[in-house]
């Protein structure tokens, strides 16, 4: 069978993961849809040089696999084509992100207030850490449902990283103007975040496990990881 | 219900304190290990007084209270052969173990685990209780006089039962007149004399303790020979015969 796929341009602009093409000064010549972000937040020098340095030696395509993170995007694998001297082109593999289960049973669940529960949380990793810690948050948030022991379990997960920092900033707010989807309903979103300058490399499969087990979307950086809590309200 | 208090100056128990005060309005599971005679359960019978207070050792009552109670406090926890069978989930839980080392199948069904230190560890804990006790036991034994103990001879190993023990016994020694010693003598010679040879077996009663404190007093045994009135050859062969270092 011999077919021509015709919307193949439809496929590149709309594909999930990022695609550049760079022109042979590192001016960004094109771009799809998924690369908007990355080229938003200025990191397409950092592109370039990655593309010029796993580019192959002579013409063709060579792909590696990396361990690539920009903003809340993480990637895999990056594919570097160079077929002329005008061009290089970089595509980069973007990770699957664990699918949060729509399925929202409240078995388990109990009217909390989260800043007693992230303090007392708090409390139990001051045990361990002396360092300098702060801590902002808004007192006025409502009381909201949750499962506090599987949280404390991710908490817990979280801060154990960073019995080696100088530093820990922990910011609690609501995230102004987004929502998440649970059960056909939408809810606004807590957003956790726990900041700090040195981070066990440890794998964050646990976080990411228990994440998905409370309905929290979990955001890994270097430097910090976000947690964005469905903000259930108390019947 | 008689109040119970708990009275700590270490810094870690405050965490702890604190920690387990936040969690008073919490469904978490909680555990509190250490070694024997800690202070846990008194800890935390004084946060929690209306908790359902369970041992560990009727796993029967455990899961039957589990069943029945949103809080619950299990003391004697380690005795639990299987924690997997217990459900945790969705109440205030806390667990006292008297572990010396915390197992790793604890760390997977407790979110909040708190180690709570030896009293050898919390010298600010020694200082308050030693004197708590030594007020306490001077008024049992009708002594007003100030006595100073040495905490270094007072035994930790059990923590506040051994220290409590030590400490009775170091105040005792420390309140005997010449008569109550001649009377201790007399009662244990009665009871322990027999046989042939009983004048130099229990003459070390006398001599062993007169030579060491000698020795440590003097820091010579020139000297102590001396004050002993002994020939120095005497004095080391007493020093031999009851292999004083």
């Amino acid at each position: 069978m011999n077919t021509t796929l015709t919307s193949s341009k439809f496929l590149l602009d709309n594909n999930n993961s990022p695609l550049l093409i760079f022109s042979n000064e590192g001016k960004v010549k094109y771009f799809n849809h998924s690369a908007e972000l990355l080229v938003g937040i200025n990191i397409s020098k950092e592109l370039f040089k990655l593309a010029v340095t796993y580019a192959s030696q002579s013409f063709g395509a060579r792909t590696v696999h990396l361990d690539l993170t920009y903003g809340t995007d993480n990637f895999y694998a990056i594919t570097v084509l160079y077929e002329s001297e005008d061009e290089l082109c970089i595509y980069l593999y973007r990770k699957p992100r664990a699918m949060i289960s729509t399925d929202l049973t409240l078995e388990g669940y109990t009217k909390t207030d989260i800043n007693i529960l992230l303090e007392a949380n708090i409390e139990l990793f001051k045990m361990k850490y002396s360092e300098k810690l702060t801590l902002f948050t808004d007192y006025s948030l409502p009381k909201l449902q949750m499962q506090q022991n599987s949280f404390s379990f991710l908490l817990r997960s979280i801060l154990e990283k960073c019995y080696d920092a100088n530093e820990v900033n922990i910011i609690l707010k609501i995230k102004i103007g987004e929502t998440i989807m649970l059960g056909e309903k939408k809810y606004p979103i807590l957003m956790l975040m726990v900041k700090a300058d040195k981070k066990a490399e440890r794998s964050n499969d646990e976080i990411e496990k228990l994440a998905l087990q409370n309905h929290i979307t979990a955001y890994f950086q270097k430097d910090f990881v976000i947690l964005e809590i469905p903000c259930i309200p108390v019947k | 219900m008689k109040k119970i208090n708990f009275i700590s100056h270490s810094a870690h128990i405050q965490g702890i304190i604190k920690g387990l005060t936040l969690s008073k309005s919490l469904f978490i599971s909680t555990i509190i290990w250490g070694e024997s005679n800690t202070g846990k359960l008194t800890l935390v019978r004084s946060l929690f007084p209306k908790a359902n207070c369970v041992n560990g050792k009727d796993l029967d009552l455990v899961q039957h209270t589990l069943k029945n109670s949103e809080e619950l406090v299990i003391y004697n926890f380690e005795a639990i052969p299987n924690i997997q069978i217990l459900d945790l989930e969705n109440r205030r839980i806390i667990a006292i173990a008297n572990y010396d080392k915390l197992p790793i199948s604890i760390e997977n069904s407790f979110a909040f685990i708190y180690h709570m230190p030896p009293l050898r560890e919390r010298q600010e804990d020694i200082v308050y209780f030693l004197k708590k006790f030594s007020d306490e036991i001077k008024i049992d034994l009708g002594v007003d006089e100030e006595i100073k103990i040495n905490s270094q001879n007072l035994d930790f190993s059990e923590n506040f039962q051994s220290f409590k023990i030590s400490l009775h016994r170091e105040l005792i020694k420390k309140t005997l007149s010449k008569d109550d010693i001649e009377s201790i003598l007399y009662d244990y010679l009665y009871k322990m004399m027999d046989g042939k040879n009983a004048y130099r077996e229990h003459l070390s009663l006398y001599e062993r303790p007169l030579i060491e404190a000698g020795l440590k007093k003097y820091k010579s045994q020139l000297k102590l020979s001396e004050v002993l009135g002994l020939n120095r050859n005497t004095l080391r062969k007493k020093i031999n015969e009851h292999n004083i270092d």
